[in-house]
């Protein structure tokens, strides 16, 4: 029956492990959230032609403010993330690593620690990184969190991760 | 008006031939659809809550959907094994709190075997984070002891103290370890997931019976009796998979990093939960289109039933005169034809809710070794949305001949013309 | 302005015409029925007989003029209210096929008192009073459970007359009701027919196109002498 018809397809397709290989696809970035007691931490990873739409070292002026600009929105934690106001979390750590330019692609990693009050109230979390990239198209996040673990695609029309 | 639902009932039960076939007609198209979404959330919940608890599947490098149905479910193909060094330096590692190991291979009767340690059923979890329990028995501690999943015991009608064989592979009339019986120790309470179907033993037990073999066959002339075995060194090269439950939930992906990026050998920790999320996403297409057909093979049963009910119309242009003449007025009528249709829809999506009851008693055990759980149960509230939708439609669909009737009742007045 | 209460059907300057037809059907200035009186109107077919019955039953509305039924003029009530007054009033017989097939007998009988507290109250006992008319009717109580369906012709002709007896309407009408009957079963259904709405003291509109049927009623009319429309049509 229709199970078998599932079990067949996954065979068939023989999913891919993602994640496991640091893939590079444009528009595509990356979300590990682990949700734990009361704190949230959140590992992001975008390419770096999602947030300014070029991906070598700037060339001129224009390239150079646009890249501080970038730098700037992502380490404004609380107004990228926004988790349940009820739960009462406030930022505690903000990381930024802008690219060095040595590679092929360039990628834009950052981390993100907030503590909630009252992580009970957890409930989702928002993100407006959509809002300010354009350009980035979805989010492909991993989350481990209260009530196991879970996959979810975030794109600028789902902005919330909810578990 | 009562009157006239009343009338409308015993014209419906003497046309039960015709409305019969349009009744079956729903209540088939209705048995797939409610099946559709029942499988789907079903198999959903049955696999996820059968994970509950693990942080991190590991094996050899494959596919993570495939590590993950081979290790969890024992259901798909073999993945490669896993050195038991590696098993080992992963236990040890400063963020793992348990670490489980898993051997899979043999069979016993159509029921997998699985090589564990005692371990296993004190960590796993199953459900909403509820560990194991024994409905008789207690975990095995000797090599030649096992411990059965509630199913096995069940079917083959074991209790504790019997004896069973275990066969090479999966199949049931694979070669048999004759010469190493094992007692059965304990019996699992149900847990609705691939537990209730596996047959536990020692991971050391699992190197016994296989002391003699070589390539899958007994070595000729080299025969080792139960009593010598534990002379040798039980402990087994190479394993199928490991669980992993963390001290701390946040190491999760750093050590699916470090193991991903593992030197000794290549492999794969998969993060349950995660995978089989985006195993539904990718499914996602699948199971749209399964549920579009579906719900197309409603639409085709309601359209059935208006063509039905618009064909009967013209045979029953005199029964309506008649009503007509009787005081009916067309609205009346216009109700009577509506209900009729409403009703056989109403009666086809109760008989299809039957139907699907019925196949869950019949087929589920057999989705059952896919790791698919059906429990009978009342409808859940997406079902219930489903059903309301098919009487909505079946509504609209009865709507046309109501329509038409009032038309024809109108047109002809109390004779009717032809 | 003279008083209606004494006719049990009144028709005045009446015109009525089908939907998309060009001409009138009918168009009758002036005809009665008085209670209790049982009037024979005869026309070739095609001449409006089912039609004036149609408005007469308050199915169809006539578009000028006035019919009154026992006092109550039928044009003034809405269609729900022409609905509820049938069901109270007219005892319909037609043709053919009067009957539910799937219902017995007795229960086509006993169909306007579901339809009509009014009617279900006068018959007293609806199922004494199904009984009594089946067995004036000459309907053998072994016939009385058995589907219409499996009834003669001439058997369901008698339970169609039970049924528009039954509540005591004041009005009856019957359309070419022995049209399906041999000649010989014709005039005794006749006779059963007047003898029961004498009894019932109801006015009785028989309508056919067969004149020879005419003998024992009260009066005769030919249509075309009512009807203007089909005098205009002839000339
Ligand atoms: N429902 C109808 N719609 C339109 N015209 C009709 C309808 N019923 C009857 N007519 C027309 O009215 C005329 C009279 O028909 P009818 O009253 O049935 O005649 P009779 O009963 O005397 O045979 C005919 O010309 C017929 O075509
Ligand atoms: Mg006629």
């Amino acid at each position: 029956m229709n199970a078998q018809v599932l079990l067949a397809a996954t065979l068939i397709c023989g999913m891919p492990f993602a994640h496991a290989q640091h893939k590079h696809v444009h528009g595509e970035g990356r979300l590990d959230a682990v949700i734990d007691e009361g704190s949230i931490s959140l590992d992001v990873e975008l390419p770096l032609d999602a947030v300014v739409g070029f991906e070598r070292a700037p060339k001129n002026d224009k390239q150079k403010a646009a890249l501080a600009g970038a730098e700037k929105i992502l380490n404004d934690a609380a107004t990228l993330w926004q988790p349940t106001p009820a739960a009462g979390c406030s930022v505690q750590s903000v990381q930024v690593g802008m690219p060095k330019f040595d590679g092929e692609h360039a990628d834009i990693d950052a981390n993100y620690v907030f503590h909630c009050a009252d992580p009970a109230e957890l409930k989702a979390i928002e993100t407006t990184l959509f809002k300010h990239f354009k350009r980035l198209y979805r989010l492909e996040t991993q989350r481990s969190g209260p009530v196991g673990q879970g996959a979810q695609r975030l794109t600028p029309k789902k902005p919330v991760l909810v578990w | 008006m009562r009157a006239v639902l009343l009338l409308a009932l015993k014209s419906a039960w003497a046309r039960r031939l015709t409305l019969g076939i349009a009744l079956v007609a729903i209540a088939l198209a209705s048995a797939l659809l409610l099946a559709v979404e029942r499988v789907r959330s079903d198999a959903r919940a049955s696999f996820t809550q059968s994970v509950s608890g693990v942080d991190l599947v590991v094996g050899a490098r494959s596919g993570a959907v495939q590590l993950m149905l081979y290790a969890v479910f024992h259901s798909g193909s073999a993945t490669n094994n896993m050195r038991w060094e590696s098993f080992e330096a992963l236990a040890t590692h400063p963020a793992v709190d348990w670490a489980v190991p898993l051997s899979l291979g043999d069979g016993h009767r159509g029921f997998p075997v699985l090589g564990t340690s005692a371990a296993y059923f004190d960590r796993l979890r199953y459900g909403d984070r509820q560990a194991l329990t024994f409905s008789a028995g207690k975990p095995f501690a000797e090599v030649f002891e096992a411990v059965l999943g509630s199913e096995v015991a069940a079917q083959l009608g074991y209790r504790p103290g019997d004896h069973i064989t275990l066969s090479h592979g999966m199949a049931e009339l694979g070669p048999e370890h004759a010469d190493k019986p094992f007692t059965v120790v304990g019996i699992l309470a149900p847990t609705g997931t691939p537990v209730d179907r596996t047959v536990h033993v020692d991971l050391a037990a699992i190197t016994a019976i296989h002391l003699d073999w070589a390539g899958g066959a007994p070595l000729p002339g080299l025969a080792i009796p139960a009593e010598q075995v534990r002379k040798f060194d039980l402990q087994p090269q190479e394993i199928t998979a490991m669980l992993i439950g963390l001290k701390s939930r946040g190491d999760v992906f750093r050590l699916q990093r470090h193991i991903n990026g593992y030197r000794g050998e290549p492999l794969l920790a998969v993060m349950p939960g995660v995978a089989l999320d985006e195993l539904w996403q990718t499914l996602a297409t699948v199971e749209q289109t399964l549920f579009a057909l579906s719900a197309l093979v409603v639409a085709v049963g309601l359209a059935g039933l208006t063509a039905t009910l618009l064909a009967g119309l013209n045979e029953r242009r005199r029964e309506l005169a008649i009503l007509r003449a009787l005081g009916a007025g067309p609205r009346e009528i216009f109700m009577m034809l509506t209900v009729e249709g409403l009703l056989v829809t109403a009666l086809g999506v109760f008989l299809g809710a039957a139907l699907l009851a019925a196949g869950i008693v019949t087929l589920g055990p057999l989705l059952r070794e896919y790791g698919v759980h059906l429990a009978l149960r009342p409808p859940a509230a997406n079902e219930w949305g489903l059903v309301v939708s098919i009487l909505t439609t079946g509504l609209l669909a009865s709507l046309v001949p109501g329509w038409r009737a009032w038309q024809i009742s109108l047109a002809d007045g109390l004779t009717p013309r032809n | 302005m003279t008083h209606s209460v004494d006719q049990a059907i009144r028709i005045k300057e009446l015109t009525y015409r089908w939907p998309r037809q060009c001409a009138d059907c009918l168009a009758i200035s002036h005809f009665a029925v008085a209670h209790g009186e049982r009037v024979f109107l005869h026309g070739p077919s095609g001449s409006g007989k089912s039609t004036l019955l149609a408005l007469l039953g308050g199915v169809a509305l006539p578009q000028t003029g006035r019919i009154e039924l026992l006092g109550q003029p039928l044009t003034a009530l809405s269609a729900h209210a022409r609905d509820r007054f049938r069901a109270d009033h007219v005892g319909f017989v037609f043709q053919q096929f009067n009957l539910l097939p799937w219902l017995s007998a007795r229960d086509n009988v006993l169909l306007p008192c579901i339809f009509s507290t009014r009617r279900r109250e006068r018959a007293g006992d609806p199922q004494q009073a199904a009984a009594r008319l089946l067995t004036h009717l000459d309907l053998a109580p072994a016939l009385w459970q058995k589907p219409a369906a499996e009834l003669s012709v001439g058997q369901q002709q008698r339970v169609a007359a039970a049924r528009a007896l039954i509540g005591q309407p004041g009005i009856l009408i019957a359309d070419e009701p022995t049209s399906a009957l041999d000649a010989p079963r014709q005039q005794a259904f006749i006779d059963l027919l007047l003898a029961e709405t004498a009894a019932a003291n109801a006015a009785l509109l028989f309508v056919s196109h067969d004149v020879r049927l005419a003998a024992h009623f009260d009066r005769t009319v030919a249509l075309a002498e009512v009807n203007c429309a089909a005098t205009e049509a002839a000339t």
